[in-house]
């Protein structure tokens, strides 16, 4: 019987675990980490076993010598625009380019190689995919896999096709909060309110679940995409930096590994301080002077100085909560259990600032790291359950919801709401368009999510045309089209003229990403012969600058 | 794997009348039942027609079935759980547990949507207006009106204006938010619109 895996995909780590004789397991590498770096290093000309590409623990070790071969925080990017705030920002911390591909997408250049963002991604999956094997003893070939829930369809659908590319089936997306609170609830036969709140190394989510016996309930999620554990380290960082000179500044600014060590060292005191009152920082071989003299940073940092600096990042995360519990028309106090997920809630500001908000302690035992990929892995064998028709005593059923609204472009620069947020899914909404000319053969549907009334506050999904409208007086020809998001929270669009019947069925086009070819190609499950070629697409664009 | 016949005979008659059972009745609770009931029930109901029960199967039409009555359950549950909305349900369908003379029972209508009732919930029109449609839209071009939509405003004050032709208040509205309309037109073009072509 074949086994389904679960795997937290996430920013700066990533976790997979599986089922196994009912029991779930977080599964380990060669040298019992549980948790493995997203980090990809590309070997460059130099020898290393296999493809000359290292994943996990031994890439981040790699890239603490040869940066330049390094790529990480490739979640930060996923599914996203070349315009992007997140690319802008991500420009200054990362050491690889990051490129516009032909669809919209992003590529990134590592050793004047270029690669799809997905495929990075992939590189990541497939690694995790092996450990699973080697610890199972067979292969595995389906997963669940986790996102942000505040993820939308573009960045959903860039996550599937990774997973895809590495060979995997991907039986759901399933979001990261809600994966922990099944986790946290499974076989506790519990009947409360649980709120997952959820600090990641890049995003911040809260999800509110009603949690019944084995069913659990999503009732409203929120979170803020562009706030996360890099944030607090950025105050930090900012503030090391701040005690050098200008000479130190210009050298830490001009020099990648300098960044990274200073990074480094940000996120040892934020660790430090959950339990020092005051922590020394120190970065050896900061740069080199022109005298060759080398420059060695040491200074130091008090608790209160640094709950000081990152309060407001703090605070942001509960106007996110209030918003959250506003929806799901509840108050902290009606919250029976509180869920911490991410390695930034081990810091003591938020397990403090968590108290006093919800006015109860975060529910113990919960490895905050590890409990998104035990959801993820249940889930897994829930689906893989239904499939075999078994009857699994410890099954649960998880109902989440769509964490953004899906509406369509109308006159005016407008967008009217189609599925509102926090909508149950699957779901499905019909809306029925008529021509206004006679003889008209076309109509447009732009296709957005979020929450604002005008466009320009909503991320584009995509675009299409009813094209071929049979001619007819204007009013006469109505088109219904419906709107349906799955369990995946992906968006599907189909339309059907409400007279001829005649039905067409649209994969919105998401605005950004790859095209079904482009995935095929990439695939690294493909026959033995094609597998060497894999990044043959990607390596032919080496030669043009800016592709 | 499939579902067996049973499930499957129930799944394809409940579909077919999904549009004439009641919010209580799809939940299999009689009808005004507590809020604790429905939430029960909702619970139990969905570990039988989530279609993640049936995940896998690969008949579209029975997947669709399903789904849709899941839509249902939960379009139900949460018009039942929001004491608000359920007061206004039970006492438009005439159920139990409504005070006597809290107006006529009206007809035993079986699809209330949810948009509707919240509507009911929210507004009354303000005194402006008395038709049912016409305090809809009254309160869209309100809503209009706060996020100064005035292409939204005079569609909607125009649709009040079917319902109730001679109200002054909305016929003064309208001509000020078509003034507002063209001073706004002048100022800015759009480039967003559906594109007929």
């Amino acid at each position: 019987m074949p086994y389904a895996i679960g795997i937290d995909l996430g920013t700066s780590n990533s976790v997979v675990s599986v089922v196994k004789d009912g029991v779930p397991t977080v599964i380990s590498d060669e040298k019992e980490n549980r948790t493995h770096p997203s980090v990809v290093w590309f070997a460059w000309g130099r020898q290393v076993e296999g493809d000359g590409i290292l994943v996990g623990a031994r890439a981040a070790h790699q890239v603490m010598l040869a940066p330049e071969g390094g790529v990480y925080s490739a979640k930060r990017l996923i599914g996203r625009t070349i315009d992007s705030l997140e690319v802008q920002k991500a420009r200054d911390v990362v050491p690889y380019e990051i490129l516009e591909g032909p669809h919209r997408d992003l590529r990134i250049r590592v050793h004047k190689q270029v690669y799809p963002l997905a495929e990075i991604s992939a590189h990541v999956l497939r690694y995790l995919k092996g450990l699973a094997e080697s610890y199972l003893g067979e292969p595995v070939d389906q997963a669940v896999i986790t996102v942000p829930a505040y993820f939308n369809d573009t960045q959903r659908q860039a996550t599937r096709d990774a997973g895809r590319i590495a060979g995997l089936e991907v039986l759901r997306i399933i979001n990261e909060p809600t994966a922990a609170a099944l986790a946290y609830g499974l076989g506790a036969n519990r009947d409360e309110y649980a709120a997952v709140y959820d600090l990641g190394g890049g995003t911040f989510d809260i999800s509110v679940l009603r949690i019944q016996g084995d069913v659990f309930e999503v009732v409203s999620t929120a979170g803020d995409t562009y706030l996360g554990g890099d944030d607090f380290d950025a105050v930090l960082v900012d503030y090391i930096i701040g005690q050098l000179d200008d000479e130190g500044k210009q050298a830490a600014k001009r020099s990648v590994g300098a960044r990274v060590r200073v990074k480094r060292a940000a996120e040892e005191a934020k660790k430090k301080l959950s339990y020092e009152e005051e922590t020394t920082i120190y970065v050896g071989s900061l740069y080199t002077k022109e005298n060759g003299e080398e420059v060695h940073l040491k200074t130091s940092i008090t608790r209160v100085q640094f709950n000081q600096m990152v309060f407001p990042l703090v605070k942001r995360t509960f106007q996110v909560c209030d918003e959250a519990l506003i929806a799901a028309k509840i108050e902290p106090k009606d919250v029976g259990a509180v869920v911490m997920v991410g390695g930034m809630t081990r810091s003591l500001i938020i397990q403090e600032a968590v108290d006093s908000y919800f006015g109860k302690s975060p529910a113990a035992g919960i490895n905050p790291d590890e409990v998104v990929s035990v959801g993820a892995a249940i889930q897994a064998g829930n689906l893989l359950g239904a499939m075999q028709g078994k009857v699994n005593p410890n099954r649960s059923l998880l109902i989440d919801v769509t964490p953004q609204s899906l509406g369509i472009a109308t006159a005016g620069g407008f967008v009217e709401k189609v599925i509102d947020r926090n909508t149950s899914i699957p779901t499905e909404e019909t809306r029925t368009f008529t021509t206004s000319w006679d003889d008209q053969q076309e109509v447009k549907i732009e296709v957005f999510q979020g929450e604002e009334r005008m466009i320009e506050g909503n991320q584009k999904l995509g675009e299409f045309i009813l094209e071929g409208l049979r001619p007819a007086p204007r009013g006469e020809v109505k088109v219904s089209v419906s709107f349906e998001i799955d369990a995946n929270g992906i968006v599907k669009v189909t339309a059907e003229d409400s007279v001829t019947r005649q039905s067409r069925s649209i994969r919105v086009e998401a605005s950004a990403g790859l095209t079904e070819q482009e995935i095929q190609d990439l695939r690294f499950d493909q026959d033995d012969e094609a597998e060497g070629d894999s990044l043959a697409p990607s390596a032919e664009q080496t030669e043009q600058p800016g592709a | 794997m499939e579902p067996d016949l049973r499930r499957r005979v129930e799944v394809k008659a409940l579909a077919a009348v999904l549009d004439e059972v009641n919010n209580y009745q799809i939940l299999k609770l009689k009808s005004g039942a507590p809020i604790p009931d429905v939430e029960k029930a909702y619970a139990a109901q969905s570990q039988v027609f989530h279609p993640d029960n049936y995940f896998g199967v690969s008949d579209a039409k029975f997947t669709k079935a399903v789904t849709a009555i899941f839509k249902k359950l939960t379009e139900s549950y949460q018009v039942l759980k929001d004491p608000e909305l359920k007061k206004i349900y039970d006492k438009k369908m005439g159920f139990r547990g409504v005070a006597a003379g809290a107006g006529q029972p009206g007809r035993r209508r079986r699809g209330i949507g949810k948009a509707e009732l919240e509507a009911e919930r929210d507004h009354d029109g303000d005194g402006v207006v008395s038709d049912k449609n016409a305090i809809k839209y009254w309160d869209l071009a309100q809503i209009a009106m706060m996020n100064k939509d005035w292409n939204g405003v005079v569609m909607n004050l125009q649709f009040a204006l079917n319902y109730e032709e001679s109200n002054p208040v909305l016929k003064e509205k309208l001509a000020e938010a078509k003034e507002k309309l063209s001073e706004k037109k002048e100022r800015e073009k759009n480039p967003y619109k559906i594109k007929i072509r």
